[in-house]
């Protein structure tokens, strides 16, 4: 259990050590969420109501922009067959790599997300159960998002590839999580059902991870 | 089961078994072809509601059919490749894909075709609309699969994982996106367990079933033998570069 941990430690510790990627992602929300107003027009109303929806979808890109870089490294480097070698199963790396792309995407989201919100028109005390929908649903993402990095490790073209085969597995996602956030739809279930997706893509993409691992690392 | 699975995992014998088979495929669909549209355009009736738009029906249900019945068929031989290393598996479901994805789209342009003199739009976010139009990008991120490998044996792996995967998605996707519909515009323009369909109509959609059916059979298995046969070469041209001695081929 203790080498597990390790493995998880040095996925997240590389990336916060070069920092880049976490840059990345703040730049793109920043960039990506002041172009809203200009394209729908400075009506506050109008973008207050499309605000969840639109960070939502930032949500998705932002977890496709981090993917190819979860795996390519490791794999280049043998890094990836020596931490197998060494006895860490493929399924572990579901987790860490998950944890790690979480990091990268969604956490800078998270902390940024409340001021986008507000930049975008929420009012202050409508701003929390966005927050909480983005916390309780982006693991999914990441999850999913890593298991199709795995998958498409070391394919031609695999930028295009991944993001073909992860869309239509984020979906239900954004579906879920997009309702929770919004109130007027009135609907309690949907943080439930958000968690719900979580949960059961914490316990199938690592299932998938390592047996899409298993077949390249062999 | 597992005999017959066994039984019919010798390629030489699954490919004496399609070329018997296949013929009669054709044949099927020739009769069953003219005979299904000789009844959707000139045996029935227009509707009283839809006129003679309603005969696109006959070839949006049966391809809206096995668009599904396809995608089940590719997940059963990709099961069967992964977990029983059933060696015809990988082979029957990269054969069906294209087809299935073909049938998808012919789902959602007729679909379209139907939608616009009847409903006033090409496109409604309806809830079955929408679930198959995720299940066409299924598709192409399957086909897609395909492609990006070189080394064949990890894309049939990589690609049987995401056919099982996306049969998962695919119950989650159906099940949400009527939540989300139904939470959005609860008025449904397709009407739920409708009047249903006469049976002057009834003979037509099931003869043009059968006719895309035999279709569906005939191409996949025609696919599958040339996959066989494609393997096959491919196999000969690297023992024959392997004994030429250092000499690659570039294959793939």
């Amino acid at each position: 259990m203790i080498s597990f941990f390790k493995v998880l430690r040095r996925d997240c510790a590389a990336l916060i050590e070069r920092g880049q990627p976490i840059v990345l992602s703040c730049g793109f929300l920043v960039l990506a969420s002041t172009l809203y107003p200009f394209a729908i027009g400075p009506d506050q109303v109008k973008l207050a109501q499309l605000a969840p929806g639109i960070v939502w979808v930032l949500a998705l890109f932002l977890g496709l922009l981090h993917l190819e870089k979860l795996y390519g490294e490791d794999a280049a480097s043998g890094a990836l067959e020596q931490l197998a070698a060494a006895g860490v199963p493929a399924w572990w790396f579901g987790f860490t790599r998950s944890a790690a792309h979480w990091l990268m995407a969604f956490m800078p989201l998270i902390i940024l997300s409340p001021a986008l919100l507000i930049i975008l028109g929420v009012k202050e005390d409508a701003v929390l159960l966005p927050v909480l929908s983005l916390l309780v649903g982006t693991p999914a993402l990441s999850f999913i998002g890593s298991w199709g990095a795995a998958l498409t490790l070391g394919a031609r073209q695999s930028v295009l590839v991944v993001t073909l085969v992860v869309f239509p597995l984020m979906i239900p996602t954004l579906i879920f999580g997009v309702s929770a956030a919004a109130p007027q739809f009135g609907s309690d279930g949907a943080m439930s059902l958000c968690l719900a997706v979580t949960l059961l893509s914490a316990v199938i993409c690592p299932i998938a991870t390592h047996l899409s691992l298993r077949a390249s690392l062999e | 089961m597992s005999a017959f699975m066994h039984w019919f995992a010798n390629p030489a014998r699954f490919v004496r078994i399609a070329d018997a088979v296949t013929p009669w495929l054709w044949l099927t669909l020739a009769i069953s072809l003219c005979a299904g549209l000789y009844l959707a355009f000139f045996g029935s009736p227009p509707d009283y509601q839809q006129g003679d738009s309603v005969r696109i029906m006959y070839i949006h249900v049966p391809s809206a059919i096995l668009t599904t019945g396809i995608y089940g068929f590719m997940a059963a031989a990709s099961a069967a490749s992964l977990v029983w290393r059933y060696p015809l598996g990988s082979v029957a479901a990269k054969s069906a894909a294209p087809v299935g994805a073909a049938f998808c789209f012919i789902t959602l342009a007729t679909g379209a075709l139907w939608g616009r003199p009847m409903w006033g739009t090409w496109w409604e976010w309806d809830g079955r609309m929408t679930s198959v139009l995720v299940q066409f990008f299924l598709y192409l991120g399957y086909l897609a699969i395909w492609q990006a490998f070189s080394d064949q044996r990890r894309a049939a792996n990589a690609a049987g994982i995401l056919a099982l995967v996306g049969v998962i998605n695919l119950v989650i996707i159906r099940f949400s996106v009527e939540w989300w519909n139904t939470l959005h515009q609860p008025a449904s323009l397709l009407r739920r367990g409708g009047p249903s369909i006469d049976v002057s109509m009834q003979w037509p959609l099931a003869t043009m079933f059968i006719a895309a059916s035999a279709y569906a059979g005939a191409i996949i298995l025609t696919n599958m033998k040339s996959e066989l046969r494609m393997r096959r070469a491919q196999a000969q041209l690297q023992s024959m570069t392997q004994n030429a001695g250092g000499y690659r081929l570039e294959t793939g």
